[in-house]
Order: structure tokens, then sequence, then C-alpha cells
């Protein structure tokens, strides 16, 4: 027998005329997982904000365990069980994992004096809950972004959540960590605690979720039960149009030219080890593998940032030595990071800035003084032509929503007019649609020449792009497939075949 | 826990007092003494009290340089009111007055951060300029030497004396109980209150601690007001050891007191030092300054000298950090053994 | 927000400059009223730029400016920094040139830091006099004043201190700043007048201040400690003689260690009192303050300043002229005093 825990009833919100939720309803049973998924704008975190207090609903009304409100202020969502794990996982990275975890219990106790013996015993208490074991004394800024977040969950459970938000949990972890997080919400489930999934990654939905709602616009345009969705119909829902994925048109790449990269024997000590694999102009190249195959390492040794031991990098034909940054963007190479937060952009400087801060010794005067005037040429023509949604190059770059972000920094990257392109992981956190235009923006890429490698472990987002693909293992190319001999399904199984030969 | 007592930031600051004693000592054996020992603690005391309230800032992620006119204006302000009434009594009532008054000063300073939301760092730059201003404008601008008899004799008494042979009489000052009491009530405050913990979470994560519950404008609000105590006790306490009241009191001493702080082991970037660690670097920074004459640097290299040793001892710490997080990151597992 | 945060800073600032420059604006209206050339002595602008405002010494400086105002009939005040500052002082100089002042005398902190500011000023046909500025270079200064010519004033305080200490043992010396000019004067012609005289005394070390009394104190403890058998000091900021003393007192060795050296009695008089300090030798700074207007007055009166004029000063009744080490012309005094336990009340400074 389900009973409700949460329920919100024609909650509307709007934002300087903007509606941002429109007569939304919606119920959370205990023990439920229920995935919350929209592109970004959709008004699902809106909805987490009213839920938790943060936000005050026009109208409509919110109840928690049969107590009706009509606007929640964050002590009485916290109160009524309601706990919100945010991306950032709000832990304090300069204090111990106990002290994490029973912080905000001792402060809503009003206590004034710390306990120290007692925090322990609490945390302890609440890591053996969950099955977790993290050592007390360390510094939370000291873990891992998985350990992280099961201390934010732990940290939930302490505070006696009924209701577990999370938002985007699986962004920066790897598979196998997804998996145990997976394991921890099954049991938080049995415990009767629900779960709020928000998230873009819609296997991850499929795979996790009891139910899913999905929200366009301000509106719920779904939710009923995840069994009988498909990801099809979700994207369908999400997009309101049908994501075009079979119909892609590879451009035709010329064997015949020479490669633009040929990479020979390239080692990188405890990394990867004899690589090998050209590119051609024109050609989209996938490496795959999972975290650890060295797939990251070598993108990075290519950039110049960890420069490879030994082996041979031609670009054209020519021998090259890439032992710095520098090097690989004075050979035209350019590299477009994981995290795009912390790798690619100046946050608080401006759009236009940060479009041009590659090329901005190409856009001096005669009296090599940066000229205004070339700057805003130039960025303004790489936001069109990148369809950057901004009503202004002078904002901040901060001001842009996750997809946006991405493109800037591939823009970024293209105003210094690269021949060889690496994307490291490109749509991780992006919405559905803004990864669907950003795979037709590699294609784009592609067929006006530039060679581009993609490091991704995103099967669905390495079919839709790549001409090839080269699955690495252990620090070695095991595989190479064409785009036309293998499926989705080939290559999942491939790369589970490669993870079910892993010793745990 | 052992290895966890050497890895602190206490016990290198530790060891490098230890070692720079050694090298001092054996150029000059003199060093060696009970002598010594009191004239360094009593060239801390100052140092420390102020140290330990500019803990509480560099902790919650600021930094401040005005706390040296908190201490002026407590101290100098005070001088000149009681004078200008004839106040002829003992110390207690100086300790009195000069902390309102650094508990006014602090207050001001703590209210126009958190009303406007201005950066500590960025209010104390203005309001060193306005408290010294403000000390020469409407107080006074001369030293005054004028000591009030129940007062007199104040810089001489000590807790214990020794005949040194080579310094004559050194003695260990009372107000060293000063010190160690106000460390341990900072200590108290910073390990066992939640207040305390309040100011490590604001240095840690700001916005983190505004959605923790911490009411952080409430806790800077307090910082502000001990360090104005704290300042204006020790500007008093530095008065009446060197028997005369300045206007420009502490004016040039600052950044050695931010020095020690740092040296001590607090992150500059906030939610990290300890009292013991700052009672420690203010003692190590006294040793360097010290070190000059005792080992016969001369003069013209003296600046020179300073700066190099702070250079290497403050990187030390941050050097052990980037030690520790890559031995202690957790390593990501390969995919096979 | 961030207008209500520049708000403040700004209203801060405002105070502060305020609290500044008071007394400035006064002035300056009187200045803007004085156009033509030849002026009337109660529009003649005497400024005074020293070191630091705040310091006694300085304090006794403005008096003798102030006893001029009222003697001469001219306007004459005095600006500082509160703490000794070149820079400072720079900017003090500018803001005078832009007010088109007649008189600057300027007691600089750092010669050579203040010469450029004072050549703008001379170049401006403003009359620049400097005070403890012997070394400037030609064509910064119109004269230098000086109380005395600092080597005899420096073999005198090394004769007090050879006297007192029987001629014999180790002493050690201290300057307020390296950079100072007239305190290493002192200390080297005392030294190698020590050397030529006084064979069983022995030089020890020279220790710079930073003119803060608290770093004399720490440097003598230590120099206690260093060299136990010490048995004289001499200061040469008037804070060295104040710190060196209080250590020395505290260790209980007043009787033993002589200390001599510039100071003056307001500030020494307790360790006078005590023993402690044996001898501050000083000059009666509102007299320099005086003799540089006066020098200035006769100047803008087209007086020749010549050998042996009588300045109507105490100590500068028969002025010697003679040339600082880098060209500028230098006027000495012999307006040395010296303070002693028996003598400090006659100086009301």
């Amino acid at each position: 027998m389900t009973s409700k825990i949460l329920q919100v009833k024609n909650i509307s919100k709007s934002f300087a005329g903007v509606k941002a939720l429109d007569q939304i309803s919606l119920t959370i049973n205990e023990g439920e997982i229920v995935c919350l998924v929209g592109e970004n704008g959709s008004g699902k975190s809106t909805l987490v904000k009213i839920i938790s207090g943060v936000y005050s609903p026009d109208n409509g009304e919110i109840i928690i365990n049969d107590h009706s409100y009509k606007k929640l202020t964050p002590i009485d969502s916290m109160r009524e069980g309601v706990q919100v794990i945010y991306q950032d996982f709000s832990l304090f990275p300069n204090l111990s994992v106990a002290e994490n975890l029973v912080i905000n219990e001792h402060l809503s106790s009003g206590k004034k004096f710390v306990n120290w013996k007692e925090f322990d015993h609490i945390a302890a208490k609440g890591l053996a809950e969950i099955n977790v074991s993290i050592p007390l004394d360390m510094m939370a800024g000291d873990l891992s972004t998985a350990d992280r977040q099961l201390i934010a969950i732990t940290k939930a459970t302490l505070a006696k959540a009924r209701v577990i938000i999370m938002d985007e949990p699986t962004t920066a972890l790897t598979q196998k960590e997804i998996h145990s997080l997976f394991n921890i919400i099954m049991d938080l489930k049995k415990k009767g605690i629900s779960t709020i999934f928000v998230s873009h990654k819609l296997n991850e939905v499929t795979e996790i979720a009891d139910r899913t709602v999905i929200f366009r616009n301000g509106k719920k345009v779904m939710d009923q039960d995840a069994k009988t969705l498909d990801i099809k119909t979700m994207e369908w829902y999400m997009t309101g149009r049908e994501l075009d994925k079979s119909g892609i048109q590879f451009s035709h790449v010329n064997q015949q030219t020479e490669p633009l990269l040929e990479v020979e024997n390239l080692t990188l000590q405890g990394k990867f080890t004899n690589v090998t694999f050209s590119l051609n102009p024109g050609e989209v190249l996938g490496i795959t593998g999972l975290l650890g195959s060295g797939r990251t390492e070598l993108a990075l040794s290519l950039f110049g940032e960890t420069p490879a031991n030994s082996g041979e990098i031609r670009i054209e034909g020519k021998t090259v030595s890439i032992k710095s940054i520098q090097d690989a963007m004075n050979n035209r190479i350019g590299y477009v990071p994981e995290d795009r937060v912390i790798e690619g952009l100046f946050l608080d400087q401006s759009i236009s800035d940060n479009v041009v801060v590659r090329v901005i010794n190409k856009l001096v005067n005669h009296l090599h003084l940066i000229n205004p005037q070339s700057i805003s040429q130039v960025s303004n023509e790489w936001i069109t032509r990148l369809e950057v949604k901004t009503p202004n190059g002078n904002l901040p770059a901060k001001s842009l929503s996750g997809g946006n972000q991405q493109r800037l920094v591939l823009a970024k990257w293209l105003a210094s007019d690269p021949k060889l392109l690496i994307l490291n992981s490109p749509t991780v956190g992006v919405d559905v649609g803004s990864k669907a235009s950003i795979h037709e923006l590699i294609r784009n890429l592609a067929n006006q020449g530039m060679g581009i490698l993609i490091i991704s472990d995103d099967v669905p987002e390495l079919m839709q792009t790549c001409n090839r693909l080269i699955l690495m293992r252990r620090g070695k190319i095991t595989n190479e497939f064409k785009r036309e001999t293998i499926t989705e399904e080939l290559l999942n199984k491939e790369m589970v075949a490669n993870r079910s030969g892993m010793v745990q | 826990m052992l290895k966890k007592t050497i890895k602190s930031n206490e016990f290198i600051t530790f060891s490098i007092i230890v070692l720079l004693s050694l090298i001092i000592g054996i150029i000059n054996p003199a060093f060696f003494s009970l002598a010594t020992v009191f004239d360094v603690l009593r060239a801390s005391i100052v140092p420390s009290i102020m140290a330990f309230g500019l803990l509480l800032v560099i902790i919650a992620g600021g930094v401040d340089i005005s706390f040296v006119a908190f201490a002026a204006l407590g101290a100098y302000g005070t001088h000149m009111l009681l004078l200008h009434y004839g106040y002829q009594g003992g110390i207690l009532l100086y300790y009195i007055i000069a902390c309102a008054i650094g508990l006014l000063a602090g207050s001001l300073s703590g209210f126009i951060i958190t009303r406007f939301d201005v950066p500590m760092f960025d209010v104390s730059l203005a309001t060193f300029t306005l408290w010294y201003g403000f000390i020469r404008f409407f107080i006074g601008s001369a030293k005054n030497f004028q000591i009030p008899e129940g007062a007199v004799g104040y810089y001489a008494k000590f807790i214990t004396t020794v005949k040194d042979p080579f310094v004559g009489e050194a003695g260990l000052h009372i107000s060293v109980i000063y010190v160690l009491v106000i460390g341990v009530l900072i200590h108290i405050l910073l390990k066992y209150t939640t207040l305390g913990r309040g100011i490590y979470a604001i240095g840690g994560n700001k916005d983190v601690a505004i959605r923790s519950g911490f009411n952080v404008r409430r806790i800077i609000l307090i910082i502000y007001m001990i360090l104005g105590v704290l300042s204006a006790f020790a500007g008093v306490t530095q008065s009446f050891l060197s028997r005369h009241f300045e206007p420009t009191l502490f004016m040039t001493q600052n950044l050695d007191v931010i020095a020690a702080v740092i040296l001590g082991g607090a992150s500059i970037n906030g939610g990290r030092g300890s009292v013991l660690g700052t009672f420690l670097g203010v003692v190590l920074m006294q040793l360097i300054n010290r070190a000059m004459v005792l080992t016969g640097i001369t003069v013209e290299w003296q600046e020179l000298v300073i700066g190099l040793v702070l250079t290497i001892f403050i990187s030390l710490p941050a050097m052990r950090d980037r030690i520790n997080k890559k031995t202690r990151h957790p390593v990501e597992i390969p995919d096979e053994i | 927000m961030k207008k209500m945060t520049k708000f403040v800073l700004i209203a801060m600032l405002l105070v502060t400059l305020l609290s500044a420059c008071g007394q400035k604006a006064t002035d300056e209206a009187t200045i803007n009223e004085a156009t033509t050339d030849e002026k009337e002595p109660q529009d003649l602008v005497f400024a005074s730029v020293v070191k630091s405002s705040g310091d006694t010494w300085f304090i006794r400086y403005e008096t003798g400016i102030e006893q001029f105002e009222t003697d001469y009939g001219v306007k004459s005040f005095m600006e500082g920094p509160s703490q000794p500052d070149s820079a400072a002082q720079v900017a003090l100089i500018e803001d005078l040139i832009a007010q088109n002042v007649d008189v600057i005398i300027n007691v600089p902190y750092g010669v050579a830091e203040n010469e450029l500011a004072q050549k703008k000023a001379m170049d401006a046909g403003i009359i620049v006099i400097g005070h403890e500025a012997e070394t400037a270079n030609e064509g910064t200064l119109n004269y230098d004043v000086e109380a005395f010519d600092n080597c005899s004033y420096g073999e005198e305080m090394m004769r007090e201190l050879a006297e007192r200490m029987g001629e014999e043992g180790k002493y050690i010396q201290f300057v307020g700043s390296l950079t100072n000019a007239s305190h290493n004067q002192w200390t080297e012609c005392a030294r190698q007048y020590q050397e030529a005289n006084y064979p069983d005394m022995e030089f020890v070390a020279k220790y710079e201040s930073k003119e803060n009394q608290e770093n004399a104190y720490n440097i003598m403890k230590d120099v206690l400690k260093t060299y136990p058998d010490i048995k004289g000091v001499e200061g040469s900021d008037s804070g060295d003689i104040l710190g060196a003393g209080r250590a020395i007192e505290e260790a209980g060795l007043a009787d033993q260690i002589v200390v001599v050296g510039t100071g003056i009695a307001s500030d020494a008089k307790e360790l006078l009192k005590t023993g402690a300090v044996d001898l501050a030798m000083a000059w009666d700074p509102g007299m320099a303050g005086y003799a540089c207007s006066v020098i200035a007055y006769k100047m803008l009166q087209g007086e020749e300043i010549v050998e042996g004029l009588d300045l109507n000063v105490p100590g500068f009744e028969s002025i010697r002229i003679g040339t600082g080490p880098n060209g500028i012309p230098v006027i000495y005094g012999s307006a040395w005093i010296k303070i002693t336990v028996e003598t400090m009340d006659q100086y009301p400074f």
C-alpha cells in the first residue's frame, strides 16, 4: 500500500511575466522513485525550488505529510523531510566528513556547543545505514566526487529525509559509480524514502525510475509509469519534435587524401601504450572506453598537456613534437575540455572576451593595442554561427545555460581556426535538445574539412557523430569499428564485455 | 595519530621554530637561555592577541588591515580621555574603556560588511585610514608619556624573573597570562562552539553556510566585535609595556601580524587555521626578526634576508598541502587489475 | 548594492581627507587672493612639510613656525604625513605647488626621494628651504639650513659618550633609517672621531630602528644577549635612546650602560630620571624651523645671505655657509643643546 508523502496542486509561478510553471500538480508516494525530466528552462528546477522552499509559488498548494502549505520556507521544507542534493553537494571542503554529516542537524537543534564524540557517533551510524565506509576524519574536499555525493545523501538521510531530490546526480560520475548510486537509491526506496531524480540522461531514467514526469515550457506534459515509456517517446515529449537520428548524413571521407593526423606507437608511461591510429580531414573519430582506459589521457597528450613519452605524431605527413599546449595550438589543434566550467571558460568574463581569448593577439591594431571593434566583430560572428543564445555578448559567460556554455567553448576554439578539434565528452550536462544541435554542429564542422576526435562514453552520442570508433581498454586500442558496421546495441555489448572482465 | 600530528601545520611551524632556534643558537650560544624565552614571549604577547582576532577573520575567508587602527583608537583614545579627567588609577579602567571603543569600531566595520555585502578587506582599507585620520583630527597627534600613577611600573610586573649571566635581569611579563587566557577562549570558541564551526563553514563555502542555516551576517558581525575588542586590548597592553601612548600605534605592523597568522598555517583563502598555529606563527615571526641581531647579520642585509626567509616559510605549508593532496586524493580504480 | 558600496567607501575617503586637509582649506582661500608678485607680508605664505606631523619633535617645530608667523606677520603653517613617508611628502609638495605658496620648507624623510618635487617647486618660482637635507643635489634646494654641521654634532656626541664610558669599552650605534643622511653622517663622524681619539673604545655594529622605538627596544634586548659586554649606545632617531633605554632599564643595567643620543626632554624625562638614558642631545626644532623661515623671508625681501649673518634666532647669531656634499649651499648654526636629568626642565619640548 502506498501513501502520498508529497503533493503539489495547481502550482504556478511567474518570473517577470514569464510563466515558469503553469498549473502543475504532482504526487510523490512513499518509497517511489520519480524521474523529473525536461529541457533547460522547462520548469523542473523551479518546481524543485518551490518544494524546497526557496521560491514561493504564485498560487496553488503544497501538501507534505498531510500538512497543507500555501508556501514553504526552507526550514518548513526540511522539517517535513524534504532534502535537496544540489550538484555542488553543499559540503564544506575544509570540514571533516563527520562534521559535514551532522552540522545541519546540530544547527537545527539550536545547541551552542559542539560535542565531537556525539558527532562521530551520529555520522558513523548514518554511514553504516547506507552501507558506506568513508573515514570520518577525512576532509570533505579531499574526497572523490562520488564519495562527496554519498556524504550528501547520508546527510539527507540523517536529517530524516522522506523525499530526497537529486539534481543531475550522475553528471560527474563514472559508470561504476552511477551503478552504486542506483543501488543506494534502491536501498532508500526499501526504507520508504522517496527520490525525485532530476536528469537529462534518459537511459538512466529508464533504468531507475518508477515513474517519469516530463516538463516542457512550464507544463507537465507526461506523467506515467516508467516501464511503459521508451526513450524515443520521452524525447518527443521533452522537445516537442522527433529527434532525427537514423537519417544522419555522414560526409564522404576521402580516403585518398593524406591523413590529417597520424599517431604511431604513442606511449605515456602508466596511461596508454603503443597507440596507433589515423584521422582524415572531414572525419569524426570517436575514442571510447571506460574511465581509466586511457582515453582522456590520450587526448591530453595530443593536446600537449601531458606530453607522451614516446611514439610519433604526424600532422599532414609532417612529424611534429607536441610538448606543450602552445605546441598543440601552433599546430592548430584545439581541445574542448570535459568540464567546461573549470577548464574551458572564464565564467565572470564576458561572452565576447571568452570567444576571442585564444586569438586576442591577432586582434590588435598597428599600435599593438587591442581593438574592441574587431573583438565584437569576431565574437558576434561566432555567437551567430554557433547559435549561442544570449541577448548580448557583453554578458558574463556564467549567464548562459549549460548547453550554451558548451557552444561558447566550441566557439572559443573555432575562432582560432583549428584543423584538428579534440572534444572530450562534449555534451555532458547538456539537455537533449541542445545535445542534438551540438551533434549537428560537430558534423557540419567535419563536413567543412575539419578533423574531429570525440572522447566519450555516451554510446548514442558516438553513434550519432562518428564515422569511425576506437575502443580503448587498459591503455590500449582493443577494437576499431566503422560506423556502418556497428549498431548501438553492439557497441553497448562491446563495452559491457569490457566491463564484465573487470575484477571488482 | 602520530602521522597526523607530524603532517599538521602546527607541527611544521613548530619544527621551523626549533630549526631556526638551533641555527641561531649555534651561531650565538647566548641565545639558549631562559631570558631569550622570556624576551621572545614578551615580544609575542601583543601581536598574538591581535593575531587571535585576525585569525577569526582569516578563517572566515577575509583579510583585514584595519585592526591596528582599532588598537590605536582604543589605546590612544582611552588614554587622552582619561588624561583629560586626570585619572590616576590602575590599568583596569583603561582595558574596559578601550575594549568598549574597540567593540564599537569593530561593530561598525562588521555592520558595513554585513549590511552592504562589502568584502572585509575593502572595508578595512577604508576604516584603516578612517580611524587613524579620526585620531589625528579629533583626539591628538602627539605621543604622550604621562602614565597614570596607578599604572606606573606595569611594564615591569613579572611573574618570575631570572638573573641571566649575559642580559642582567629578565622577567616573564604577567601579560603572558592574557595570551594564554585569550588563546584558550578563542580555541574553545573555534573548536567547541556552533559559532566557531560557523566561522570555519563560512570560510569553507559561504553559500553553503547560508544554505545550511548559519546566520552568516551575525557570525561576521561577532567576528568583528571580537577583533575590535582584542585589538584595543592589545593596544592598551602595548602602550603600557612601552610606557607611552602614540596616535600612530601599530600603523605599520598590520602586515607582520597577517604574515604571522599565515605562517601559523591559516589559509589566506579561508577555512583553515588554529590558535596554537597562530601563536607559533607569531613566535616564528619574532624569531625571524630577531635572528638578525643575534646572528650578526649586518643591517644592510636585514630586509632582504627577512623577506627571503618569509618567502620560503610562507610557501612551506602550501607545498605541504600540494603533496598531501596528491597522496590523499582517492586513486581512480582502473577497470582491470 | 555595488553603488552603495562605492558610496560608503567614498564617504569614508572624504572623511579621511577632510581630517587630513581641514587646515589646508582655509589656507587655500588666502593663497588664491594673493596674485601680485610684490606681496605685502600678510599675503606671503610659508609652508613647512615635515617627515611626520604627529611626532613630538615636529610639534615643537610647529611652535617655531607659528612664532615666526606672529613675529613677521606672514601666513605660515606645517603639514606632514602621519607616519614618516617620502611618497606622502612628495604628494604634499605637489599640492603646495598647485596652491602657489611663496615658500616651502621641507624636512625630507628620504632626501633623494624628495628632490624632484623640490626642484619642481623651485621651477615654479617657490623658494625651497631644506632642513636635515644637506646631501641634496645641487639645484634641488635654495638653501639647506642645519642647526649645526652634522659632523661636529656627531663628534660632540662621541665626546659625551666617551667621557661617560671612561673612554673604553664596546658601543653600538642606532640610525633611524639607513637612508637618513644626517643620522648616517652623525654616526660616521662619531665613529671616525672615536677611532682617532679613543683607541680603547670598540665599535660593534650599527642598527636601523626604522624610527620605531619598539624596534629599538627589541634590537637592544638582542644586543644585550649578543654583546653582553656592551658599554655604550649612541642613538640617532629620537626614539632610539628611548627604546634602547627601556630595554636596558628593564634588564637592570641602567648603571652599566651609557646611552647618549638625539632626543628631547619631554619624551626622555622618565628614562633620564632613572639613569637608563644618560644624555639626550638635540637642537630646538622650533628654532630650526624659525631659522629656515627667516632665511626664506630674507630672500623674499632680496637680502643677501652671507657668512656671519645674524638671524636673530638663538644658536643662529652668526651663521656659517658651506656647501653640501652634492653641491647645495648649506647654512649652519651652532644650535645644539644637551639635556641631562639636571637640565631637562629648562627645555619645554
